[in-house]
């Protein structure tokens, strides 16, 4: 078999050499023959002549041997081929809507399937990623939260003491720091790891070593690692870095180690310092993460139950929760928040890749209907049926082919850009490649819809019965059991393309009602300037709060600024949490609230409106009274029927006299109101004069403080003026971000914006598909009906009813998709309630606005070919009958 | 004489290897030797040789070189393979077992059915 095969494949190759052979061997024979009969006597013209007769044709023996050599059957693909081709230019429109399809199809379902695929199913980039877990202490009543595994100093030590398996403590985000070097300042990103951290990861420093015990404790040495780019980027790669120190922080830091090129930690850093975890100040709240790597050969489940065995933390409330400790897969742990958005854009683009190939069915079948005559007379003149299908396959593989190749550019050009944006907006380590199993399915799947159902109706015509469509008329084709099938095929596509639109209306009518909520304060003409003061020179309160008057006063002298102020975080960004309790509660009740500490102007800068009493003024300084303004949020949820203005609240563990309420504004926070983006926040505002020391310290260890400024009119040129007065305050801080408040709030919805607009696109697309699917059929009922409709009108019939004969069609299985698709959208909808803030199932604008579009689609592809039955002219049709 | 035509299908093909099982040589000489040893009865269409050659070829029964034949000029020689002399031995017992039973068949007298 093998042999046969590998012979005519060499032939092939030879094929030229094989002709010459042949003719060589042919005249070879034909002259041995014509000797002997010379030599018989014959004269030589004579005996050539015979011997020419009693080979009989050279051409038909050569013929039959190339034949039997396979070579035969090679010369037809070949022909098949150039027939394919011209096929293929001869029908523009047919062919440039397969390789449409197919291009989009398998180009957008390729490189979202790349991206999915490697986001969330790719291995963790360390050896033996499905031993490394992350550790929580979770009520079991409620489950564990794959995306919340923060613990508190104490729980920590509960792991070290009593847990099984071998682990590390770090804290999970990187915090923005400055490095000053002999050329500039840098703002780089720190995470502060515990020692044994790299170790358990399992990748050890490129160069020199990992922190160790004696390093991570309170007062340890200043000592960093680097990342591989840091080092290349910043130090040149110095080979010589180890034992270094550098300028971190505006402290000295001795390099111990530099990490691989191809390392990163669960978050993006540049540097790494020791945690030096304690149980007070952060390790006070739930700001540390555990990684857990379990042994070989230890399944995740046995892993889970040894780590249960560790004894919870008694609570000396009788009502509080039992708890209970477990892991979480670091996998499961890191992909928390990309699941679900990742999972909707594959669901959206498996739908459109469901409604492409229906489309591709509907193409071929309606190609295939339309050339029945064609194939009945050749297989009536004798064409053999197994050629005729080798050559129906030769043309849709050239069109899957052409397809192909366009998709594959698709592919790689959407896989950029997804790529791309998807890295502006979620925060993913793993490197995204096209998956080539994903483009080979896709590209199989697309094929094999086009090949069945476009072979499926001409093997039918091949069938002995086949030649009644050549009695049948010539002109046109028979409806039957293809046509029904399209028709099957469209209705389908309509009720696809009818829940895309409705969860894609839904979602972008929820993210519509996020952006138009009240902001609670004005974001026009303001720019906000963030510095880290995560640094030894800002450790003392009389500094920070020296750098905030000295910066304040110069940007307010800046021509055209109104006013300026500074806080902890902006409006739209995650707030720092902080306990309180009321005056009356024992010491034990600590509720939770957001804090944000601001100067003076800053209420007034950002418009926020003072409701009650009054804002910060310079009096509040420290050694006076302390004094918080809480916001209308926090009067509702915690201080109702109370005397707010000037009772006391503990904070923090400091009492604080309330002075003032000022307006909502919208908050991201770390806790509460699970999914929802942004909202309402209870917060308490402090002065920043009347911060200590230690909470400066412990709070820009989290977050870098934000100017605003707010100007009378857009002032493009504004950014550089502020920037120079930090300069000329404190030439070694750099900057970290310069932006408008308004992006800001942008930015606080680029995920949900990013899922809206993909859904669109998907779903257009999707739209445009069955749209092309329609109009397919409704200009096949025109040509089919042709005649009908002329001799209606030449009875009297006018030339719109003939019209809405032909396109009511159209508008029929558009109705019939939109009701089947209707009970889908519900059904979808009521999931996508449960999974997404801000979406009702029921959401009738977006009903309107989809029942708009769908009509407009079913009216614009059914009438458009429609309308040409109207233009006939019924004496042309009676004389074509 | 019989004519190529007239065989059983088949039939060529065991003639060829059965001529070629006598030692190698080129289309001209399988032609000849078919000739002699049907001692003249049968004639073959000398061009539908070639189609049988490449056919058996295909099917590795026979393999074929470039030589020089007896009046020195170049010419393609075949020779059985090993797969081929096997055919050749099958098919000889196949064709006896066939003329047996045939003959039988025609050779009854109408006493004997």
């Amino acid at each position: 078999m093998f042999h046969r095969l590998r012979a005519r494949l060499r032939l092939l190759r030879h094929r030229e050499d094989f002709n010459r052979e042949l003719d060589e061997e042919m005249s070879f024979h034909i002259d041995r023959l014509a000797e002997d009969l010379m030599r018989r006597g014959m004269d030589p013209d004579a005996a050539r002549r015979e011997a020419r007769i009693r080979f009989g044709s050279t051409e038909r023996a050569q013929a039959r041997t190339r034949e039997e050599r396979g070579l035969a059957l090679f010369d037809e693909v070949g022909r098949n081929l150039r027939f394919a081709l011209r096929g293929t230019v001869r029908s523009p429109l047919f062919s440039a809507t397969s390789i449409l399809t197919l291009a989009l199809c398998i180009g957008l379902a390729a490189s979202v399937f790349s991206v999915v695929h490697a986001v969330l199913w790719q291995p963790l980039p360390y050896p033996h990623p499905d031993h490394l877990a992350r550790a929580v202490l979770y009520q079991p009543a409620y489950g564990r939260d794959p995306g919340s595994t923060n613990l508190t100093g104490r729980t920590w030590q509960r792991i070290r003491d009593q847990g099984p398996f071998e682990h590390a403590v770090y804290s999970d985000g990187a915090g923005g720091v400055n490095l000053t070097t002999s050329q500039a300042a840098a703002y780089v990103r720190q995470q502060r790891v515990g020692a044994g951290f790299f170790h358990v990861l399992g990748v050890p420093p490129e160069l020199g070593r990992e922190f160790d015990a004696s390093e991570d404790v309170p007062g340890g040495p200043a000592v960093a690692i680097l990342s591989h780019g840091l080092w290349t980027r910043t130090f040149g790669g110095d080979p010589d870095i180890i034992g270094r120190t550098i300028r971190l922080k505006g402290e000295a830091y001795t390099v111990v180690g530099v990490m691989p090129a191809d390392f990163r930690s669960d978050t993006k850093a540049d540097v790494w310092t020791p945690l030096r975890a304690t149980t007070t100040g952060e390790g006070g709240g739930a700001n540390y993460t555990v990684l857990v790597r379990f042994p070989p050969g230890m399944t995740f489940q046995e892993a889970d139950a040894r780590m249960s065995s560790i004894q919870p933390p008694q609570s000396s409330n009788e009502n509080a929760p039992t708890l209970r400790f477990g892991l979480v897969p670091l996998d499961a742990a890191l992909t928390a928040g990309l699941r679900l958005p990742l999972l909707f854009l594959l669901g959206a683009i498996a739908l459109m890749l469901v409604v492409g190939c229906a489309n591709l069915a509907g193409l071929n079948i309606a190609r295939s209907l339309a050339r029945q005559s064609e194939i009945a007379t050749r297989q009536a003149l004798g064409g053999g049926t197994g050629a005729l299908v080798r050559q129906m396959v030769t043309e849709t593989l050239v069109l899957g082919f052409l397809g192909g190749v366009a998709g594959l550019g698709v592919a790689y050009a959407a896989l950029t850009g997804l790529s791309t944006l998807i890295r502006t907006q979620f925060d993913i380590w793993q490197a995204v490649g096209m998956d080539r199993t994903a483009l080979a399915m896709v590209f199989g799947l697309t094929l094999v819809a086009t090949l069945l159902f476009g072979l499926a109706p001409a093997v039918r015509v091949m069938s002995p019965r086949g030649l009644r469509v050549l009695v049948s008329g010539a002109r046109g084709a028979v409806g039957g059991r293809g046509h029904l099938l399209r028709k099957s095929l469209l209705v389908g596509e309509v009720a696809i393309v009818t829940a895309l639109l409705y969860a894609t209306g839904l979602l972008v009518h929820g993210y519509e009602r996020l952006e138009g909520l009240d902001p609670g304060f004005d974001a026009r003409n303001v720019l906000t300037v963030r510095f880290s003061l995560d640094d030894a020179r800002y450790a003392q309160a009389e500094e920070v709060r020296q750098l905030f008057d000295e910066t304040l006063a110069g940007i307010r002298r800046i021509p055209g600024v109104t006013s300026a102020g500074a806080a902890l975080t902006l409006p739209y960004e995650r707030g720092l949490n902080e306990g309180f309790r009321l005056p009356e509660e024992d010491s034990t009740a600590y509720h939770n609230t957001n804090v944000v500490y601001v100067t003076p102007g800053f209420f007034k800068t950002l418009r926020i409106p003072v409701l009650r009493g009054r804002a910060f003024d310079d009096a509040d300084e420290a050694g006076r009274q302390l004094v918080g303004v809480v916001n209308q949020a926090f009067v509702t949820s915690n201080l109702k029927n109370r005397q707010v203005l000037g009772s006391m609240l503990d904070v923090g563990s400091s009492d604080m006299r309330m002075v003032g309420v000022v307006g909502n504004v919208q908050q991201a926070a770390g806790w509460g109101r699970a999914g929802m983006p942004v909202w309402e926040t209870p917060t308490v505002y402090v002065p920043a004069a009347q911060v200590t020391g230690r909470d400066f310290r412990l709070v820009h260890m989290w977050f870098s403080p934000s100017w605003v400024v707010r100007t009378s009119a857009s002032r493009p040129d504004l950014a550089g003026q502020v920037l120079r007065v930090f300069h000329r305050v404190d030439p070694d801080l750099p900057v970290a971000r310069v932006a408008s408040l308004q992006q800001v709030v942008n930015d606080a919805f680029s995920k949900q914006r990013f899922v809206a607009g993909f859904l669109i696109v998907v779903a257009l697309f999707a739209l445009l598909l069955a749209g092309i699917g329609l109009y397919g059929i409704v200009a096949h009922e025109v040509v089919q009906r042709r005649a009908e409709m002329g001799l209606r009108m030449a009875l009297g019939s006018s030339p719109g009813r003939a019209v809405w004969t032909v396109g009511s069609t159209g508008v029929r299985l558009t109705l019939l998709g939109l009701l089947l698709g209707g009970a889908a959208s519900m059904a979808a909808a009521r999931i996508m309630g449960f999974l997404i803030y801000g979406v009702t199932p029921y959401d009738p604008p977006t009903l309107a606005a989809l029942l708009g579009v769908l009509a407009l689609l079913a009216a614009v592809a059914s009438f458009l070919p429609a309308a040409r039955v109207g233009r006939l002219h019924p004496a042309d049709i009676l004389r074509e009958v | 004489m019989l004519m190529t035509k007239e065989l059983l299908p088949g039939t060529l093909d065991m003639l060829i290897l059965k001529a070629l099982s006598l030692g190698a040589t080129h289309g001209y000489g399988v032609l000849l030797r078919i000739e002699a040893t049907s001692r003249g009865l049968l004639s073959l269409e000398q061009g539908s040789l070639y189609p049988a050659l490449a056919r058996l070829q295909d099917r590795g029964l026979i393999s074929a070189e470039w030589g020089v034949s007896e009046n020195s000029r170049r010419a393609k020689f075949y020779q059985l393979t090993h797969q081929g002399v096997r055919r050749l031995a099958g098919e000889t017992d196949r064709w006896a077992r066939m003329v047996e039973a045939v003959s039988n068949v025609l050779d009854t007298r109408p006493s004997e059915a």
